[in-house]
């Protein structure tokens, strides 16, 4: 082989290592090693309210609250972790609604949607709010995105859910003792996310 | 000599061999440089999120662009915040063109789940160019370490019996040197492929929403109803006769004439305040209603007395003084007239209730006249106070 050749094929190799740092430090960075697992399967969360509201308040004085209960369930073929966040508008009511969700299962057969009959909260004191309670705060400051998301539950780490698995959580929202609140409004959507581990 | 003519026929074989070899990596590391130069990355796709479009085992080429050069329906790689910087390769659901860049919503087709991040106009996004089906399985099963460790120890063995072929020619330094760098470059092209190659991982992903939960707070956090209260004392002092008392007639004048200019006096009793913090009285409007005159384009005042008054003894010469302070004015009319003394009550609450003195705002003038209802003409004055 000619000399030049060998040189050529040097070059080729240094040229290569160069510009594959380069040109993809943009978005490449923390690229991990090619694994050699493939991810085949499915993620699937579904829950019970029939796209019905959980909680209303109308015309709410202080103190006025609302209670419901949602089931949500897991029947992906993969183990999947679950986060609870929301999507809040209105006119700025969500800073005066004090939100209490409490993770838990019915003790007796499922009511019907809503109903939080034999509801009973988790053993487990996840954020020192009582038994079986993840979130405790105001509507405004209920996560709003996966990346703030509650994890569930937030404590003693996030469970793996697998196939058949059901939860139920029990929401109430409560009006705080605030003439500020007047007149406004507030409109809330609760997402329960799931994603492959 | 059996043995130098056997070796004189191998060594140009081995010599070609080399050559081809040497000529199959160069185009292969020339093809990988390009690429790299052209902002091109090979992908091994490990997740089935987005198939059928894009599936588990596929090998992608995607292509480095600017967050701009993306449209909605595009599939990109890009890093994900939210699974700890894993590089994903999902679908464009939505853009926004922000001042600082762009803001994406993205989804893998099989998902219902949404990503949502943002290249600002420096970044790049890895937008899918070339798919090539089950390639991405094969790659994978080369770079494995046994794979590697093997394909090494072939090169190895080849390379070590070139040397020592190259040993029995004439040029046995210039043929060491071949093989030597023949088999440095074999071992460079085998080690590029697991450096080189990139994985787009398994990002599957699915929500359970609870839509439409709708709060509203009551306009007004009292329960105490707005209160209507009919005038405990009602009367009206007349210029004209100065020491007459009207407090029995069945109606009362408001009259601006020279020298015979009337004034009413009116006077509620004021029901406690609520006690709820959220029950403040917010209005009150005093009216008084039509007896059988009345005219319109005078302005009427309704000030706030300072003295005591009897309905029964109050006549021109004894009338209460008053005070200017929160005057109410509304314009006369040929029915009821309101005023707005809301000020002028929450006065009385918290000092003394001696009611209301209504007169012309221009007295003695020629002659105009409201006559309004008092108790005894069946249509007394009334006082409205609304809380909250």
């Amino acid at each position: 082989m000619p000399r030049r050749s060998v040189l050529v094929l040097a070059a080729i190799a240094l040229v290569v290592t160069i510009a594959g740092t380069q040109t993809w430090a943009a978005y490449n960075a923390a690229t991990g090693n090619t694994a050699n697992s493939f991810a085949s399967g499915s993620v699937v969360l579904s829950d019970n309210d029939s796209d019905a509201a959980l909680l209303t308040l109308a015309a709410a004085v202080p103190g006025a609250t609302d209670t419901g209960c949602i089931t949500v369930s897991y029947t992906g073929s993969l183990a999947a972790a679950v986060r609870l966040y929301g999507t809040t508008s209105g006119t700025g009511l969500a800073a005066y609604l004090d939100l209490k969700v409490t993770r838990g299962s019915f003790s007796g057969g499922p009511p019907a949607f809503d109903s939080c009959t034999t509801f009973a909260p988790d053993a487990t004191d996840y954020v020192g709010s009582g038994s079986g309670v993840i979130y405790n705060g105001t509507l405004l400051a209920y996560p709003d995105d996966y990346a703030t998301a509650t994890a569930d539950p937030p404590s003693g780490g996030a469970e793996s859910w697998t196939s058949g698995e059901t939860h139920v959580y029990k929401l109430q929202v409560t009006l705080q003792d605030n003439a500020a609140a007047k007149s406004k409004t507030a409109t809330q959507i609760f997402t329960w996310e799931a994603r492959n581990t | 000599m059996t043995a130098l003519a056997l070796s004189s026929t191998q060594a140009p074989r081995r010599s070609r061999a080399v050559r081809v070899a040497v000529a199959l990596l160069s185009v292969w590391l020339l093809t990988l440089g390009l690429l790299y130069v052209g902002g091109y990355r090979p992908l091994v796709v490990h997740s089935a999120s987005m198939a059928p479009a894009v599936d588990s085992g596929d090998l992608v080429i995607t292509r480095a662009v600017a967050p701009g050069a993306v449209a909605v329906g595009d599939i990109v790689s890009f890093h994900d915040r939210t699974r700890e910087g894993r590089l994903i390769t999902h679908r464009v659901t939505e853009l926004h063109h922000e001042r600082r860049g762009v803001a994406f919503v993205t989804r893998g087709d099989v998902n219902t789940a949404a990503e949502r991040w943002s290249g600002d106009s420096g970044a790049r996004v890895g937008k899918l160019a070339l798919r090539i089906p089950l390639a991405g399985y094969a790659l994978i099963w080369l770079t494995r370490p046994a794979i590697i460790l093997a394909l090494l120890a072939i090169v190895l063995t080849l390379l070590a019996s070139a040397v020592l072929a190259a040993r029995a020619t004439r040029h046995a330094r210039r043929g060491v040197v071949r093989a030597m760098l023949a088999g440095l470059a074999s071992a460079a092209g085998i080690v590029s492929v697991p450096i080189m190659l990139g994985a787009t991982e398994g990002a599957f992903s699915a929500v359970a929403d609870n839509p439409a939960n709708t709060f509203q707070a009551a306009a007004s956090f009292c329960a105490t109803a707005p209160r209507t209260l009919n005038a405990t004392a009602d009367t009206y002092v007349d210029q004209n006769a100065p020491n007459t008392n009207h407090g029995s007639d069945a109606e009362m004048q408001v009259v601006s004439a020279t020298g015979q200019n009337s004034r009413v006096l009116v006077r509620f009793a004021l029901p406690v305040a609520p006690v709820d913090p959220h029950c403040p009285m917010t209005s009150a409007v005093l009216r008084l209603n039509k007896f059988v005159l009345g005219s319109s384009g005078r302005t009427l005042h309704a000030k706030r007395a300072t003295a005591s008054w009897v309905e029964l003894t109050a006549t021109w010469n004894n009338q209460p003084i008053t005070t200017d302070v929160d005057l109410a004015a509304a314009p006369s009319g040929t029915n009821e007239v309101d005023f707005n003394v809301t000020a002028q009550v929450a006065s009385m609450y918290a000092g003394t209730n001696n009611g209301f003195l209504v007169r012309d705002s221009v007295e003695n003038g020629l002659g105009a006249t409201q006559a309004y209802s008092t108790r005894e003409g069946g249509n007394p004055s009334t006082l409205i106070i609304t809380y909250g």
